[in-house]
């Protein structure tokens, strides 16, 4: 969209921009209000199941007060404004307590995209209105245990048989597996040597037998990650989204959203909050250069946010945007790290058990959502030219 | 006491019309002291006259580029260059390594309206724990400006000593005091110098990848290798963190101004570093020119950190 086309239709082209002022205003009303109950000041000691209940409470009332879609077009029930307004929405929720992640958070920023660029209407009807709404909750199907950074190489075949689709395989670090009633479900649907022209994307339903669910536990203790075991299980062919054997194109048109702008406003809001774990306690950073140690860390993280506006004003403005996500990606994980450690090695007696499941639980965000290594090799070969290896 | 700081909502890139203006001045850079991509700084380049390229400037009107209505100059009233505009100039105006006081004589226009004459070359002082900094000082028809903001008087006298901090393309003179200087005036000192910093960092950054796509080892160009690759990855990531970092200090409160810029500082010696280590033994003699870079930003980084700390008082004590 060019900018005047973004102008035309009444979306914010720069964070200073009157409408982009004035769309702060009006969601920090907003937010005032719909924010009480969502302290932060109890989620030192929560369970699995409260995090997903306080997210889940968090997704529909940013839906009841027509939150839930910001950037996505009016005719499917978004506000059909843009990356601006959905970034300052995201920096002023977080700052006000709202949860750093959201339940529906696939389908919000996966599938709903996903079905707008690639599906039917047929299919946009049957599922839109359930994403947006969150009353069915969606989870990613794409890394395998033998396909993680090469995603291409996975092996669960999705067999057409007639008017179906016969799934048969294994996903692994499925967010909201548990829960989910749907899968965007990447599978083989062609032969091995087609590489990027055999895979086909499935929105695939989970509540069938033939599916099993497994939860990982992992090292900060939590599951919000699972395994799901696909035998024999089906999906029936009207829910084939975009072309049989192009799915690596629907799902590198999908993982570009990903890649957008969407995570990085949550990953500063975590940063903000374990800065604010350390300068809420007395305890915690006794005996060391407080004052100093704050500073800095106050310091990267507003370097960091200035970075993702950058980047965001450019996306809005339909400049060089495509150059930011791998930048920012690995740029805000790595602070998220360092602070945990910092967090870590620096607690009081009483915080030091959540520092511990922060520290352990940041480990993926250079993991999950494309390794650092290979978002390193992505700004080296597609941006900066580098010949591959 | 310091000016409130402008804290976003406000637009964090440079404006079309701005980027349109700092590209013709790039190419007329380009044109008049060669292309810093292909051709190597060198001690001769330091040496030469660069008076006709200073009276162009001068007449294509780039050291009024920036004044705006007083009494609140940091505002940026819609004429003229704003600040971030000011920086994406100034990051363009480190990769040259052209020694002339462009980017202070702008800033002092900018801070001063209408006092200084159009092709006045003018500076400040920043009180430095080894004696107030003034870039460009001791050159001839530099004159070094009191205090800002105010239509400014001038620190007289001539022979000023040489600071060992000052680089070939950024000479400091040891000045006999320092300027007085509000601190939206040292705010914008500090972050133009960050930016500064950055477009020279970013300059050895592009010779770093033009340079691994072109050098063969084992048969192999050097850019192929993953570690090469990464290195040149985390150098973007640097180029453009320190980019943000000139941007924070520019939004900066006055006790986060420091702490921003040494973010981006440290940023820019990462990168300059890393630049060396990419072009091997290459990068390790003087004909390669790299060490310029590194030499404008420490001269870059003291005049920074001296701003950053030397508040009215401390510049009138000095």
């Amino acid at each position: 969209m060019t900018v005047d086309e973004a102008q035309a239709v009444g979306k914010a082209t720069s964070f200073g921009d009157p409408r982009a002022v004035r769309f702060r205003e009006e969601s920090r009303r907003w937010l005032t209000d719909a924010t009480s109950g969502f302290s932060r000041a109890d989620r030192m000691h929560e369970t699995d199941a409260d995090i997903l209940a306080r997210r889940l409470a968090w997704d529909r009332r940013l839906f009841d007060g027509g939150y839930g879609a910001i950037s996505w077009p009016t005719e499917f029930g978004g506000r059909g404004l843009g990356p601006i307004e959905e970034y300052i929405f995201a920096e002023e929720a977080t700052g006000l307590g709202a949860p750093d992640d959201l339940a529906g958070r696939v389908g919000r920023l996966l599938v709903g995209p996903g079905l707008m660029e690639f599906g039917t209407e047929a299919q946009q009807a049957r599922f839109m209105p359930g994403i947006l709404g969150v009353r069915e909750l969606w989870c990613q199907g794409f890394s395998e245990p033998d396909a993680g950074s090469d995603l291409a190489s996975l092996r669960t075949a999705g067999v057409r048989d007639g008017d179906t689709f016969v799934v048969n395989g294994q996903k692994i670090w499925s967010s909201f597996c548990g829960e989910a009633d749907w899968c965007l479900l990447l599978v083989r649907s062609g032969p091995q040597e087609n590489r990027y022209h055999n895979l086909s994307m499935l929105l695939m339903p989970l509540r069938q037998e033939g599916v099993e669910v497994r939860r990982i536990r992992q090292i900060s203790g939590s599951s919000e990650f699972g395994e799901i075991f696909f035998s024999n299980a089906i999906c029936p062919a009207e829910y084939l989204l975009g072309r049989q054997d192009e799915g690596w194109a629907v799902a590198m048109g999908i993982l570009s959203v990903e890649r957008g702008a969407g995570f990085t406003p949550m990953r500063l809001s975590m940063s903000r909050r374990y800065l604010a774990m350390l300068e809420n306690c007395p305890d915690c950073l006794a005996g060391v250069n407080r004052v100093e140690i704050l500073g800095e860390l106050r310091a990267r993280i507003e370097v960091n946010r200035l970075q993702a506006m950058r980047a965001v004003e450019a996306m809005a403005a339909d400049r060089d945007w495509v150059r930011s996500h791998s930048v920012l990606k690995i740029a805000v994980s790595e602070l998220q790290q360092d602070l945990s450690r910092i967090g870590l090695e620096n607690a009081c007696d009483e915080h030091l058990p959540a520092w511990r499941r922060e520290y352990f639980s940041i480990r993926s965000a250079t993991i999950a959502g494309g390794t650092s290594e290979i978002n390193r090799n992505v700004i080296a070969e597609r941006l900066l030219g580098l010949p591959r290896g | 006491m310091c000016a409130l700081a402008v804290s976003p909502p406000a637009d964090v890139l440079p404006s079309r019309d701005a980027e349109e203006a700092i590209a013709v001045l790039d190419r007329l850079l380009v044109a008049r002291a060669g292309d810093p991509r292909t051709q190597m700084r060198g001690d001769e380049f330091f040496s030469r006259d660069y008076g006709d390229l200073w009276s162009a400037l001068c007449r294509d009107g780039w050291p009024a580029v920036a004044v705006s209505a007083l009494p609140d100059p940091g505002a940026d009233s819609g004429e003229g260059l704003g600040i971030v505009d000011l920086l994406a100039l100034a990051e363009m105006w480190g990769r040259h390594l052209v020694p002339l006081p462009l980017l202070e004589t702008i800033l002092v226009r900018r801070w001063s309206g209408s006092g200084p004459a159009n092709g006045d070359a003018l500076t400040f002082a920043v009180g430095h724990r080894t004696g107030p900094l003034a870039p460009y000082g001791n050159r001839p028809g530099v004159w070094c400006v009191d205090r800002l903001p105010a239509a400014p008087g001038r620190i007289e006298g001539g022979g000023w000593g040489q600071s060992a901090l000052g680089a070939p393309s950024y000479p400091l003179a040891i000045a006999p005091r320092a300027t007085v200087l509000d601190c939206g005036v040292r705010r914008e000192i500090v972050a133009l110098a960050v930016a500064q910093a950055a477009g020279g960092a970013g300059l050895c950054f592009e010779r770093s990848v033009a340079y691994a796509k072109t050098r063969a080892q084992f048969g192999r160009l050097i850019g192929s290798q993953q570690a090469i690759k990464h290195h040149l990855a985390n150098m973007h990531m640097a180029v453009e963190l320190a980019r943000s970092s000139a941007l924070a200090v520019a939004l900066a409160e006055e006790d986060e101004i420091w702490p921003r810029a040494k973010i981006g500082f440290d940023y820019c010696a990462d990168v300059w570093e890393t630049a060396i280590q990419v072009h091997g033994g290459i990068g390790f003699t003087w004909e390669a020119g790299l060490h310029f870079y590194s030499w404008q930003l420490q001269g870059l980084r003291a005049v920074a950190q001296a701003a950053a700390f030397c508040g009215e008082a401390a510049g009138a004590s000095r």
